[in-house]
């Protein structure tokens, strides 16, 4: 089957499911999943077979992205997760109009907080607890800044989490539309998390970002703030930009102004309702 | 999906847009994309004074592979001055090849081309000096099996690949243009003082011939022909998009004769014909051929078309079976040629029963993608 998906910003055709694959992503994507028609479309992925041999053995698949296969093959339980990979890694790797920042996104009264991190950081975490609190969770994984206006562009994925984050999800989150577990991928156990209904996302609106946190999640550990200098900031969101050197000028531009605009903090946390009250003041 | 003659007529004319719906045009930037042909589309399109044909849902993607084009400019220039630093210090001559060539010395065709390696040229006699120069400069060898190795140092025009250690670039140095084992031996040092300046970066730029000339034989010469319409295109440009054209086609014929290669010369002038509807072909067509140029020419003519799933192919995989059968007679003796196609035979095997992605080593893991 070949599918489409609007995320907002970006649109993309995805070659070579099975039904039980789309059946996930329909389950995420609502109304923003439909059969691909005749259009243009942004990104063009294509789940394609090995060999013919591994169509039938040991059946194993690989991800096309625009002709280019970045991953290893997987099997075909692996299927969910990669796709959502390979479609970040088709934003990554093919879209420098907009500075794209290894972040989430959460919004609250318009007014956007970024927080970039490497994986495993708990960013994503964070993100959909708040998303789920009140907050619009723009992204989990990638914060895309319109280099002219410095505003952040909402988009409609799902929040990925990995390995206990999914229990804590469930645990904190009650009713919270998860997908199902899939297990023993690179990253460990993936589920992916729909937090808002299409109707709700299509209130959400391009956002400046007031504030850059830099969260870290520590086990038992009262809320602790650290402020930090616009100089620190930059430093550390240069770290966090998959295209700032590609953007050249713009990249440099965004990122300075990004960075002597928003108040920059490092926060460790292991309540996140206390860091949700705190972040709550700081955009009222 | 787009028939050949739609895409042809689009990317090599500039032609057609009129009929572009949006499923079209979504064909045709994906052909593009797949062979990283965005960016210099977009330039060739705008020295035409056509970007009006650009709808505005495409854009943002010709927009951004300009981007991504710009940068590498910036980065090519670095490592070109830092190489030039490095060669100069040990009194080593050499030229850069192909896109770093065409960057560094602001050729027109440069803009939006992308590349995934710097390509130079040193003559034999400098290699090893070369070589230790650039891995106590924080180049090393990728890695690769014994009969990689054994293929690069015994067999061909270049060593094996380097990258450097911190800057994620990869290195190709030659010490000629094709194989010297079939024995079509190139006037190295004549490349590399072909220079027609002296300034910094353009003293090691070969001169407009000799890179028509390096193009060619890595087409005409060659069993893989992915990039090849990007080859065909930078000659065009190369030879058509400044200057004298007249010129430039006779100094480039010149070139190839005295070389020994008028006969890729003839192949080169009827795609050239074929594909860019320039004049140079004709006085060919007629004439009495060798079967060497005419199975040259017409499979090539097959296999440089794109080949993607957004363009209609009537036996592609023939075309290119025959053309990778070629390609490796035009370069090798038959008696490595046989070693080679049987090394590559069981790997083809291999990969056909138990997956593409049978030899492929691990990567290494992805910064949160």
């Amino acid at each position: 089957m070949t599918i489409a998906i609007d995320s907002g910003p970006y649109t993309f055709s995805i070659k070579g499911l099975s039904a039980p694959v789309v059946s996930e992503l329909s389950n995420l994507y609502l109304e923003r999943l439909t059969p691909e028609k005749d259009g243009f479309y942004d990104f063009s992925l294509s789940i394609e077979n090995t060999s013919p041999l591994r169509r039938f053995f040991r059946r194993q698949r690989i991800i096309s992205v625009e002709g280019v296969k970045p991953f290893n093959p997987i099997s075909d339980q692996h299927l969910l997760p990669s796709i959502e990979w390979a479609m970040n890694w088709a934003v990554a790797a093919y879209q420098h109009t907009k500075l794209s920042l290894h972040s989430s996104v959460v919004v609250k009264n318009g007014k956007a907080i970024l927080f970039p991190a490497s994986s495993g950081s708990g960013k994503s975490t964070l993100a959909t607890y708040l998303g789920y609190s009140g907050w619009q969770m723009f992204s989990d994984e990638m914060a895309l800044i319109d280099p002219n206006t410095l505003e952040v562009s909402p988009l409609y994925r799902p929040a990925s989490l990995k390995n206990k984050s999914i229990d804590v999800i469930s645990t904190l989150c009650e009713n919270v539309n998860l997908s199902n577990i899939t297990r023993g991928t690179h990253k460990g156990d993936i589920a992916h998390a729909r937090l808002y209904t299409c109707q709700q996302f299509g209130h959400f609106v391009p956002s400046k970002p007031k504030f850059v946190v830099f969260p870290r999640y520590v086990p038992h550990k009262e809320t602790t703030i650290r402020m930090i200098s616009s100089v620190e900031s930059f430093a550390m969101l240069l770290r966090n930009a998959f295209n700032y050197n590609i953007m050249g000028k713009q990249g440099f531009s965004a990122l300075s102004e990004i960075s002597s605009s928003c108040q920059a903090m490092q926060i460790e946390y292991s309540d996140a309702h206390d860091l949700d009250d705190y972040l709550s003041g700081l955009v009222e | 999906m787009l028939s050949q003659k739609q895409f042809l007529n689009a990317y090599c004319y500039l032609n057609g847009f009129d009929d572009f719906d949006a499923n079209k045009w979504n064909s045709f930037v994906r052909v593009l994309r797949e062979n990283s042909l965005v960016a210099s589309f977009y330039h060739r399109l705008e020295r035409s004074n056509q970007l009006y044909c650009i709808p505005e849902y495409c854009e943002d993607m010709f927009l951004s592979a300009i981007n991504f084009a710009n940068a590498q400019v910036i980065q090519t220039e670095v490592q070109g001055k830092k190489l030039i630093r490095l060669f100069n210090a040990i009194d080593i001559p050499f030229v850069f090849l192909k896109g770093a060539a065409y960057i560094l010395g602001s050729k027109r065709n440069s803009m939006g081309r992308l590349m995934t390696d710097i390509d130079i040229c040193v003559e034999k006699e400098n290699i090893d000096k070369a070589e230790e120069a650039l891995l106590g400069a924080g180049w090393s060898f990728k890695n690769m099996d014994e009969h990689d190795d054994k293929y690069y140092r015994e067999w061909s025009h270049e060593i094996p690949p380097l990258k450097h250690d911190n800057e994620g670039v990869v290195l190709d140095v030659h010490h000629t243009l094709i194989p010297p084992i079939k024995g079509r031996l190139l006037d190295i040092h004549a490349l590399i003082h072909s220079s027609e300046s002296d300034s910094d970066f353009s003293s090691t730029i070969p001169s407009r011939a000799w890179l028509v000339l390096h193009s060619a034989l890595h087409l005409i010469l060659n069993e893989d022909v992915k990039n090849g319409l990007r080859d065909l295109t930078d000659i065009f440009v190369l030879l058509y998009g400044e200057g004298s054209a007249s010129e430039n086609v006779a100094e480039t014929e010149a070139l190839f004769i005295k070389e020994g290669f008028e006969q890729e010369w003839i192949v080169l002038s009827l795609l050239l014909e074929d594909f860019f509807n320039t004049e140079i072909g004709s006085e060919h067509a007629s004439a009495n051929l060798s079967l060497y140029i005419r199975m040259r020419h017409f499979i090539l003519r097959k296999a440089i078309v794109p080949n993607s799933s957004f363009i209609q192919s009537d036996g592609r995989w023939l075309w290119d079976s025959v053309n990778y059968v070629l390609g490796y007679c035009s370069k090798m003796p038959l008696h490595i040629l046989f070693k080679q196609v049987t090394y590559k035979t069981y790997r083809n095997l291999i990969k056909l029963a138990f997956g593409e992605y049978f030899f492929r080593k691990p990567k290494p893991k992805r910064n949160g993608l």
